[in-house]
């Protein structure tokens, strides 16, 4: 039981985990990405409307992400080069994702898009050793590829962030726009850069989401994860790896919330709610945290 | 030799001239100061320069070449650097990051290499004997401090101008004097220095030559030697001007008190004590200075006094009655004044006109009402009536605050504070960034009110005003009051080494 309750929390963690290290430049760039839900329902329905016609899985990753390139630059035109607001520029993808994904369900009479002919079996992998350690291995081993391709992005994001120009040029642009301007750093760029990385990320969250796991794709079957990375990106204050540790902790609240659901019977719906509970109170108690010193009045001591 | 000549530059914003056709030659290394008043076209002039701002019409000579930048980063190899008023650093990378922004060394074409930038960094920092340690964080430095990493970003570019905009605006007096020997130390360096600023007294320990702009015209460029404060000052303003406010200092013998402040102590959002144990009082006819090196507490002061800020322990007394944590509202509603700190974040709304600006924190007086809602008549009277008595120029009476000049803005600030009667008056910077004219008819209208029998808390990081104004001045160290002296028996010296925290214990 317990150990089924971990082995969820890597499952369910893993799509949090890479919108959260994507997202975490748009942060510290200073950009508020809204739209990773949107970009990763994306990923998420273009992988599987190509496997659905074609069975060729490449070719799904690869239109995955491409559709959330496409949809990174979009924001980021309208939100950087046309300086709209990010919010509603946000708002709008997600809602237009949907939108179109709804739209062609319609036009394929069904309500999903199922694959019956490939098992999601082949995407597991087992650690050999590893694999027979007791309780452990039962926890580590057998995920999927991008499970654990995400737990080494985390680590790849890291020294993005802070041993490379693009992670150095990202934060000095979030934090002091005038100085990067001022030693000749072209600001719209590091932005766009940003922003098209947690595209990527979120659109192979998608991937990991449908393809990966189920096979199956369900309108808005994100389910509010990317605003739940967003919730830890907050937390963690953009730093990869305290971020990734609070998208850990959400991953375990969803774990939760399914594994008891099962036992619950008749009151299983309820458990539904775990998740987004537990992040209303991560985020109340990480502000109360952050602010408690302050003594400022009326208004936020940035 | 010219190293750098501007000929006929001109920038045109709209309709509006702020750049006529500015022709000035600077010769290799001299240190030449550029003057006038806010306003008068200086920083345009020095942003064309440095690629910020691209000019209508006019060419400009680096090295006897013409140039076109596009950006910093073309002035820069070109061989021009730029010291900005307000720094350019991030303030949670540390200094070799700061120093080597946008000119990394990297290893295999894409990690950082972290072990020689910052060996680099610490041998320029050597090389110009800066005493700074390379890892340190910006956000833990002084300003003195800051400046240095600015400069040092710049010769690690190997520039040969630098130009220095309002550099000595956050110095104590002794971190002033480092500076212009540094100066003087890159000069001798081979670097050509231009400096804008608007303090004649340090051109004239400074500069070589000195240019004056007004209304974005060079008036003159004069040697230091054949020329004297006063006539610069002239030439600035366009007419004559008093340079030293007519107070006669008081005398304060045993009027009666109207505020005290009994050892008040504060933390910060970082839980740090920002301010420690400070007590003071202010007496009927006396205004009492408080002056220091920015980010010594004077702040935190302020929004503790004014009510932004809560206060844990310690008391505030204003005649007897007990006003510690009242809201800005409630000070206001008790008689104590409130020039804040920052005029268009906390003094005005500059979306709104004029007339709401001019009962702005005064909402409840009767006197604006008609039955209880706000009567706009009455308002409108209330600002027309501002407007003349205070010498308000405005462009539209109906416009918005926004429009209007930093100085013009101030003086409505004074305006709705003075004209509800305070007891006490707290001033913070009245002044800063305001023009001369603007600056001798603000002290004026302190000293008069002063005259008049009130008290005055005046808190400011021009050192000139304080002397000028106050009859007594305390001096804030790392938010402790280290001194409190006469400014008639005491020299801008003696007070700057307080501002440091030189200080006698006994004397202190």
């Amino acid at each position: 039981m317990i150990s089924n309750i971990l082995f969820d929390m890597i499952l369910y963690s893993t799509p949090i985990i890479l919108c959260v290290i994507g997202g975490n430049f748009a942060y510290k760039a200073n950009v508020l990405n809204i739209a990773l839900e949107g970009m990763m329902l994306s990923g998420a329905f273009v992988s599987m409307f190509i496997v659905y016609f074609t069975g060729n899985i490449p070719l799904a990753v690869a239109g995955a992400l491409v559709s959330g390139l496409l949809l990174g630059l979009l924001f980021s035109f309208l939100g950087i080069t046309c300086k709209g607001n990010v919010i509603v520029i946000g708002l709008g993808i997600n809602m237009m994702v949907s939108g179109i994904a709804a739209f062609v369900l319609r036009l394929m009479n069904s309500s999903n898009i199922y694959v019956k002919t490939i098992n999601v079996s082949i995407f597991k992998v087992n650690i050999p050793l590893i694999e027979n350690i007791p309780f452990i291995g039962k926890i580590i081993s057998g995920h999927t590829v991008i499970t654990y391709l995400s737990f080494f992005l985390i680590f790849v994001v890291w020294l993005l962030m802070y041993r490379t120009k693009l992670g150095i040029y990202v934060r000095t642009v979030g934090e002091d726009e005038d100085a990067a301007k001022s030693v000749g750093i072209n600001t719209d760029f590091y932005k766009y850069m940003a922003v098209l990385i947690g595209a990527l990320f979120s659109a192979l969250a998608g991937v990991n989401l449908a393809m990966e796991n189920l096979m199956l794709f369900t309108n808005n079957m994100t389910a509010g994860r990317g605003f739940i990375a967003i919730a830890a990106i907050y937390c963690g204050q953009g730093r990869p790896v305290t971020s990734s540790l609070f998208a850990i902790i959400f991953g375990l609240a969803w774990a939760l919330s399914v594994d008891l659901s099962t036992y619950a019977g008749s009151a299983s719906g309820l458990f539904n709610v775990v998740p987004y509970v537990l992040m209303t109170v991560v985020l109340a108690v990480v502000s109360i945290y952050r602010y408690k010193n302050n003594k400022m009045r009326g208004y936020k001591f940035e | 030799m010219n190293i750098v000549e501007t000929v006929r530059l001109t920038k045109k914003f709209g309709d509006f001239v702020a750049n006529n056709a500015i022709s000035i030659s600077v010769q290799s290394q001299e240190i030449r100061c550029i003057v006038g008043e806010n306003g008068a076209g200086k920083t345009t002039l020095m942003n064309m320069l440095y690629g910020l701002l691209k000019p209508t019409s006019g060419e400009i000579f680096v090295k006897g070449k013409k140039v076109v930048f596009h950006s910093p980063a073309d002035a820069i190899s070109g061989g021009l650097g730029m010291v900005h008023q307000h720094f350019k650093l991030v303030p949670s990378l540390t200094i070799y990051e700061n120093v080597l922004l946008g000119n990394e060394i990297v290893k295999s074409r894409f990690l950082i290499n972290k072990k020689k930038e910052i060996e680099s960094v610490r041998e320029l920092i050597e090389k110009y004997k800066f005493d700074l340690d390379p890892l340190a964080k910006i956000e833990d430095l002084s300003i003195g401090e800051r400046q240095r990493v600015e400069i040092l970003k710049m010769l690690c570019r190997n520039v040969d101008i630098l130009i220095f905009d309002e550099p000595t605006a956050v110095l104590t007096p002794q971190e002033v004097d480092k500076f212009i020997d540094s100066l003087k130390e890159l000069r001798s360096n081979g670097k050509t220095i231009i400096v804008i600023t608007h303090k004649l007294r340090e051109v004239m320990e400074l500069a070589d030559h000195i240019t004056v702009i007004r209304h974005g015209k060079v008036i003159g460029t004069v040697g230091k030697a054949e020329t004297t404060e006063t006539e610069l000052a002239q030439m600035m303003v366009g007419r004559k001007v008093t340079l030293d406010v007519a107070n006669h200092h008081k005398k304060i013998g045993d009027q009666k008190e109207i505020y005290r402040v009994n050892n008040l102590s504060v933390m910060n959002s970082y839980g740090r004590k920002v301010l420690r144990d400070i007590s003071f009082s202010v007496k009927k006819g006396e205004i009492v200075g408080i002056a220091g090196v920015e980010g010594n507490g004077q702040s935190e002061l302020i929004d503790s006094l004014t009510g932004l800020m809560g206060v844990k322990q310690g008391q505030i007394f204003l005649e007897d009655q007990e006003v510690t944590n009242f809201w800005p509202d409630q000070c206001r509603r008790n008689k104590i004044g409130i020039i804040p700190e920052d005029r268009f974040s906390q003094g005005l709304c500059a979306t709104m006109t004029v007339a709401d600006n001019s009962i702005a924190g005064y909402h409840r007086n009767q006197s604006i009402r008609h039955w209880s809602l706000l009567d706009y008549r009455k308002i409108n009277a209330l600002r027309d009536n501002y407007i003349e008595q205070y010498d308000i120029r405005v462009g539209n009476r109906n416009g918005e605050v926004g429009q209007l000049s930093g100085g013009n803005a101030q003086k409505l600030i004074i305006a709705r504070e003075l004209e509800n009667k305070p007891v006490l008056l707290i001033a913070c910077q009245p002044t800063r960034g305001v023009d001369i004219g603007s600056i001798e008819y603000i002290h004026t209208k302190i000293v008069h009110y002063r005259d008049s029998g009130n008290g005055v808390l005046l808190i400011s990081s021009e050192l000139s005003e304080i002397m000028a104004l106050s009859d007594r001045i305390l001096v804030m160290y790392k938010g402790k009051i280290v001194g409190c002296v006469n400014p008639e028996e005491t020299s801008q010296e003696q007070i700057g080494l307080l501002m440091a925290g030189i200080y006698d214990e006994q004397g202190g």
